[in-house]
């Protein structure tokens, strides 16, 4: 078997010695066995390997482009983990600490319209001379991103830490500084793309934080309504085509604020679960006529579950899609069969199977996106938080 | 390096390495006392990295500090903040002006070069556009809030408004879906405000590819515009679909954009739902009569037929067969939604229907 260190491997390497080892199974049985079980079951321990390897190794100089965004790799690493119930036996309590630790070395604590987490400690300009003058370098070259303050959140609280070292109320006012005229949310100061995906991060982190009191409520509603579609979809802002990953963004983050039901015709609802339901092939695809993924097993029948209609598929052609999926040699899955694995899509094909509650893994929350074991330990923290002053 | 300015020559010399940078204090990036989700940075990333995060630290925005952030975007493309830095350091050294009959300034124009070259090179990367949309709103001086340009001369802002539109088409024939590439000719269009010349290009697209879900919604996007849902208009846009809609029964887009279509409609909504409905009558009562989206559809302008005007026997009893096909044979992966909307339209249109569709049974 390949050593931890493989998974990072490229593609063609992981794709030859997959066919490679159908090849020889040929002749050993044992080994038909072996190899075809990735087909058939889930390959867990290969899979909470391989997310030791992203949480706790170096990874190759490959992933200088994911550089940004470390914080969602580890979110993906460590949910998985919890899906896959080994946070606690994979991961010694020191190496948790240690997450923990690096979690909060890239919060930003003040001013409070930049406060949140940063994904990477590429600018993290705390100790800087910059910081010792008394001065910060401006908010749009230092400042938190909406992403990595949600996955920063999601991942201590997988790791059942009790948030007391973030700052609430800034982490709040971070977030309210981001939302924009139409409603929408920018991804950070730094940063002013503006879309689905970061309306929903900010929808959870309010949630999260248990106060939706710092942002305007009613103009994020009338964005997400604004970007509904023609197909009964969701997309990233007004006219653009729908899409399966902002149609999860935009109806889970109805749901956290309920208000889904009152946003929605009966009609448009009935549009919303066929156009989610058409998506299946074997998997899902993410839009009409386009190839099916792993992730949208988890967007398309997240937002199903949702929609109280996640019978209404068919369930084995979808575990058979995304087992054919899993890499038998070093863990994790790919987007597709004989795609090379990564963070997201491994995380995401756990937390699809989650959702259909195969055998084994522990139950994910369709509208947080981390595990109902750590959304229990969240609502601790809410009656702990009550009547509490902000500190 | 493929992605660099002119200035910077070919064999590749760190910074820590190159005499005019000396006065830089480099800075390495402060992981903390534990580092997880670490990356093996190479020794280049880690030199460009230190260096920017020095300039960062000093405040300096020249043109040495451009070309800098060119090795850092060419490092790693995703870095929004490199990119800011860039654009921060354009307008501090006064790069961007506004465009005018003869086109934009020579410098200005190097940096559109270098973004579509850079689209052109990693076109599905979300900054590389989002740099060439600040670009484009510095050259017409475009106001995100109140949806105003600077810029008034027809001749100057016909230029760019082609220039995007051909960057756009060039990257879309690479990949005709691509998801950013058709968000930014959507907000191109949107703030030129001309959509004259689009529905030709979709026309295009549609015959190249009448499965190409994105044409489909700019078809939408083009002719929801024009503000035009008159019956006429409808009828004639219905017409124009049909053509496609022939091509491949089984494609779920055109049925899509027809519900979409109609339901823009008035109160000619029935009239053009029965239109719809007569159409595919003939595919329906024929084999070619698999294809699920359009079954769904019929199915469901019924539906809405039946819920708003007359009652007929005939199409409830059809409708009911269809719906028990769909659940056996044509869409069994599906066969527990089939089952749901049977439930529906029949608790819906049941007991006005029963006796008659009685009748019918008896009849038949
Ligand atoms: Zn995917």
């Amino acid at each position: 078997m390949a050593t931890g260190k493989s998974a990072s491997c490229s593609t063609a390497e992981e794709s030859s010695s997959k066919s490679q080892t159908r090849t020889n199974s040929k002749n050993n049985e044992m080994e038909i066995f072996f190899n075809r079980k990735w087909r058939v079951e889930l390959l867990k321990p290969y899979h909470v390997r391989y997310c030791r390897h992203v949480l706790l190794s170096r990874l190759s100089s490959g992933y200088e482009e994911a550089d940004t965004q470390r914080m969602t790799l580890l979110h993906f690493g460590i949910t998985s983990m919890d899906i896959l119930n080994s946070t606690e036996s994979a991961l010694k309590r020191e190496e948790r600490e240690n997450i923990i630790n690096w979690i909060y070395h890239l919060q930003i604590k003040e001013p409070a319209d930049r406060s949140g987490f940063q994904g990477s400690s590429t600018f993290m300009f705390k100790s800087l001379s910059y910081v010792q003058n008394g001065g910060l370098p401006p908010a749009q070259l230092f400042s938190s991103h909406i992403t990595m303050t949600y996955a920063a959140l999601v991942s201590l609280l997988t790791l059942g830490d009790d948030l007391h070292r973030i700052d609430r109320k800034n982490i709040l006012s971070g977030v309210a500084a981001l939302q924009n005229s139409d409603g929408s949310f920018q991804a950070s100061l730094g940063c002013s793309e503006k879309d689905m995906r970061f309306v929903y991060c900010a929808v959870c982190t309010c949630y999260m934080l248990n106060d939706f009191s710092h942002v305007n409520v009613p103009k994020l509603i009338e964005f997400i309504k604004s970007s509904f579609t023609f197909e009964g979809s969701f997309s990233s802002g007004y006219g653009v085509e729908g899409h399966a990953a902002y149609t999860f963004c935009a109806v889970a983050s109805l749901f956290l604020m309920d208000r889904f039901e009152e946003s929605f015709s009966e009609n448009e609802m009935e549009h919303l679960r066929r156009w989610c339901l058409m998506r299946q092939e074997y998997g899902f695809s993410g839009r009409p006529n386009k190839a099916e993924d792993t992730c949208y097993s988890y967007w398309v029948v997240a937002t199903l579950t949702l929609l109280d209609s996640v019978h209404m598929f068919h369930h084995p052609r979808n575990v058979e899609f995304l087992l054919g999926n899993q890499n038998p040699i070093c863990g994790g899955i790919g987007k597709c069969d004989n795609e090379h694995v990564d963070p997201l899509h491994t995380f995401m094909g756990l937390a699809g199977l989650a959702l259909v509650q195969y055998e084994g893994l522990n139950p994910i929350n369709p509208m947080l996106t981390m595990s109902e074991k750590a959304v229990m330990h969240m609502r601790k923290l809410h009656l702990r938080w009550k009547g509490q002053e902000y500190c | 390096m493929s992605t660099s300015d002119d200035e910077s020559t070919t064999p590749h010399v760190f910074y820590k390495d190159r005499p005019e940078w000396q006065d830089v204090q480099p800075i390495p990036s402060d992981e903390g006392p534990s580092p997880v989700v670490a990356i093996d940075y190479s020794e280049q990333f880690a030199d460009v990295y230190n260096y920017i995060r020095g300039v960062i630290n000093t405040g300096e925005l020249s043109r040495r500090v451009l070309s800098l952030t060119c090795d850092a975007i060419g490092l790693n493309a995703a870095n929004y903040t490199v990119w800011q830095l860039r654009r921060d350091v354009l307008e501090a050294i006064g790069v961007p002006k506004l465009i005018d009959e003869s086109g934009l300034d020579k410098e200005f124009e190097k940096e559109f070069t270098f973004c579509e070259k850079m689209i052109e090179n990693i076109q599905k990367n979300y900054q590389v556009w989002h740099h060439q949309k600040a670009l484009v709103s510095w050259a017409v001086g475009y106001d995100e809030s109140t949806k105003t340009m600077q810029v008034k001369n027809p001749e100057a802002l016909d230029i760019l408004f082609k220039r995007e539109l051909q960057l756009t088409k060039d990257i879309l024939s690479y990949d005709a879906k691509n998801y950013h590439a058709w968000q930014h000719r959507q907000w191109i269009l949107s703030i030129f405000k001309d959509y004259s010349g689009e529905l030709e290009y979709v026309n295009q697209l549609l015959t190249d590819d009448v499965r190409n879900n994105s044409a489909w919604n700019q078809r939408y996007f083009v002719f929801t515009s024009m503000q035009d849902f008159s019956q006429e208009s409808l009828t004639e846009e219905l017409n124009a679909v049909w053509e496609f809609v022939k091509v491949a029964l089984c494609n779920e887009s055109p049925w899509s954009y027809l519900r979409g279509l109609i339901r823009l409609a008035g109160d000619c909504r029935p009239t053009l739902q029965k239109e719809v409905v007569a159409r595919c009558k003939p595919f329906v009562s024929k084999k070619e009569g698999t294809s699920v989206p359009m079954l769904g559809l019929y199915i469901e302008f019924i539906d809405d037929l039946l819920r708003n005007g007359e009652p007929d026997p005939e199409e409830f009893a059809e409708v009911v067969c269809l719906l028990e096909h769909m659940i056996k044979t044509i869409d069994p992966i599906r066969a527990k939604y089939w089952d749901y909307i049977m439930t529906k339209f029949v608790n819906a249109h049941g007991d006005s229907e029963l006796d008659k569709f009685t009748k019918v049974e008896i009849n038949a």
